[in-house]
């Protein structure tokens, strides 16, 4: 790509020296029209190349994929294991709005070369529509380590761009995948992808709501909780080490915390009335919470054992749902101060100091669940609208955007790029809530979990270290 | 004979570490806690006899003239019977989002607590919860149902 322009320029001296060395000396004319054809030639090669924007500009583009083959590993390991990794990376790169996967069934048989000596016949692939192609080797170390090589190839540059090799046991086969789709997703887009990444949300478990936590491709579904009562309002800690929530364990609504792993779970509060959705903030040492410490529930700020640190509001209406900006200078909350519940902005300071801004401006007069996006650029919020629908807005209160139209849409948590949000919803069709995501920019929604029970109340955990 | 008493020793133990350990019935400080069955929120039919239900209008927490008219008839009742303490539940009918309905069941509860309050029930007695759209009475959906649904529901606490 950018190292054709000095190979072509070099052609071009070499041609230009030639010129006046060689037999067309003898013929000025001749000479004349060959240099000017030589600088002609000189100076087409001084306009960039454009072959690296050219992949960049399908990739954006939101109605087709980058699309990518990805064939078995080879390598001396049983097929069950190693198809764990490709099709986990099948299954990352197909939801990630970025890549279109080519189907196996298309492969042509014995394009997949493995052995030694092995090149790739890149027209094998290209013929069957692939730009992009995954390979990779798996070789088993012993005592259940093994080691894995993976490549990305720019089938139509016939060169591998991406070269990493891991080492693993079979229980993380799957982080392997993950993180190699990572480096895929940052190669074509400058950003780290997203896969690896979990949802926390709330799962019916008989009578009682307990708390979940699942892979964000639905796998790994996991009750971490026997509370026997009501889990609700979810939400990660910034290294995604802890997971905090409100439970009625005590018979009372409460904070805790848990390890993701369902271990370590502690009680954070003690207080009298509702304790409903801590937020943490950046340090991971003091929650957002919406308390009802004197009749009303209102915003403040709580440390890890419970002890109030500020009020961020002060009204005598309902404050509930806060969320943090990304920078912690502000807080996104909803209140019903002026009637029906409407979207609110204050500092995080306390709006005694800076008055509260109202950012919700649709045609409902109930709109609720705030989330700010870690991109920083957009919030988004639920109003009702003939059943419960999901809207986003610029922090300044502009260019209020509608994503759904039908049914019941609640609870939306941003992915940890801002380019996917994660919520609760009936479809359109009544029914058990089921949690489903939407890419942003393509405007596609796909299912998320793969229970059959009623989920609600997601929160997408952040990329973990 | 010495065994034999040993082991009556043993099993009188262990009964009353049982009794005293039972997990249906009481809660901390010996409250009752029967209407929680087999988890930590209540299920099936409880209340206390003399005591109404209080019914809301959608999205209010606002005391009706026959919410305060049903209030002072529980007022009477309390004061009638000073030993009996209770818990308030604060109720919404399934529109609305779970967080919101939430916040907004605790509201109802506290206002009929602090209603109570005023009047002269001592603060001490009472106490409250919300369980927002989670316990509805009746589970369809219609404005029956709904409506049935909007409640602060007096339960006993001792």
């Amino acid at each position: 790509m950018k190292q054709g322009r000095p190979r072509n320029q070099l052609i071009s001296l070499l041609l230009l020296t030639m010129t006046y060395q060689g037999e067309l000396n003898r013929h000025s004319s001749c000479r004349k029209t060959a240099t000017f054809f030589i600088i002609l030639s000189f100076l087409v090669c001084l306009i960039p190349q454009t072959a690296v924007a050219q992949t960049q500009l399908r990739i954006s583009g939101a109605t087709r994929g980058f699309p990518v083959a990805v064939p078995d590993l080879c390598g001396d390991q049983q097929s069950a294991l190693s198809k764990t990794v490709t099709d986990r990376i099948y299954r990352n790169l197909g939801s990630s709005g970025l890549f279109t996967v080519v189907p196996s069934r298309t492969y042509i048989p014995g394009a997949q070369k493995c052995g030694d000596g092995r090149s790739i016949t890149f027209s094998d692939w290209s013929v069957i529509g692939a730009e992009g192609l995954v390979t990779g080797d798996m070789r088993s170390l012993g005592d259940g380590r093994y080691e894995i090589e993976m490549f990305l190839h720019d089938v139509l540059q016939q060169r591998s761009v991406i070269g990493k090799r891991y080492q693993s046991s079979d229980e993380d086969l799957l982080l392997v995948a993950d993180r190699f789709s990572n480096e895929i997703v940052r190669f074509f887009t400058g950003e780290q992808g997203i896969f690896g990444t979990k949802l926390a949300y709330v799962g019916r478990s008989g009578r009682f709501k307990e708390l979940y936590v699942m892979d964000m491709d639905g796998t790994n579904n996991r009750r971490l909780t026997n509370d026997k009562g009501l889990v609700m309002t979810p939400s990660w800690s910034p290294t995604g080490k802890r997971i905090a929530f409100t439970s009625y364990k005590s018979r009372r609504p409460e904070l805790y915390t848990i390890s993701p792993e369902g271990t370590g779970q502690e009680r954070v509060t003690r207080l009298e009335g509702l304790e409903l959705g801590a937020e943490y903030s950046n340090s991971g040492q003091e929650f957002l919470t919406s308390a009802s410490l004197f009749g009303v529930p209102n915003i403040v700020t709580m440390n890890m054992v419970g002890k109030v640190l500020r009020k961020v509001t002060t009204s005598s209406a309902i404050d509930l749902s806060p969320s943090y900006s990304p920078d912690n200078r502000q807080v996104v909350f909803c209140s019903n101060r002026s009637g029906g519940p409407q979207i609110y902005i204050t500092s995080s300071e306390g709006e005694t100091r800076t008055r509260a801004r109202r950012v919700s401006f649709t045609n409902s007069n109930y709109c609720t669940s705030p989330s700010w996006s870690p991109s920083g650029d957009k919030i988004a919020f639920v109003c009702r609208d003939g059943g419960h629908q999901i809207f986003t807005v610029r922090p300044d209160g502009s260019n209020t955007t509608q994503l759904t139209f039908s049914g019941y849409n609640e609870d939306p948590t941003w992915s940890p790029d801002g380019k996917f949000l994660a919520f609760s919803s009936d479809g359109g069709r009544g029914g058990p809530r089921k949690l489903v995501s939407l890419h942003l920019a393509s405007g596609k929604t796909q299912p998320m979990g793969q229970s059959s029970a009623e989920q609600g109340q997601p929160a997408w955990s952040p990329r973990f270290q | 004979m010495r065994s034999v008493t040993s082991f009556f020793s043993v099993v009188f133990l262990l009964g009353a570490v049982c009794t005293g350990c039972s997990s249906k019935g009481s809660g901390p400080d010996g409250e009752d806690g029967s209407r929680f069955g087999d988890g930590n929120i209540p299920t099936g039919a409880y209340g206390v006899d003399g005591l109404a239900t209080i019914h809301f209008d959608y999205d209010s927490a606002a005391l009706s003239s026959t919410a305060q008219a049903d209030l002072k008839n529980n007022y009477d009742w309390l004061a009638a019977n000073e030993d009996q303490e209770v818990v308030i539940e604060g109720h919404c009918d399934e529109r609305g989002t779970n967080e919101y309905n939430l916040a907004l069941g605790e509201r109802r509860a506290k206002s009929v607590e602090s209603y109570l309050v005023t009047l002269g029930i001592s603060s001490s007695r009472i106490s409250t919860v919300s369980y927002g759209e989670e316990l509805p009475l009746d589970a369809s959906s219609n404005q029956e149902a709904w409506a049935k649904n909007r409640r602060a529901h007096f339960a006993a606490k001792k």
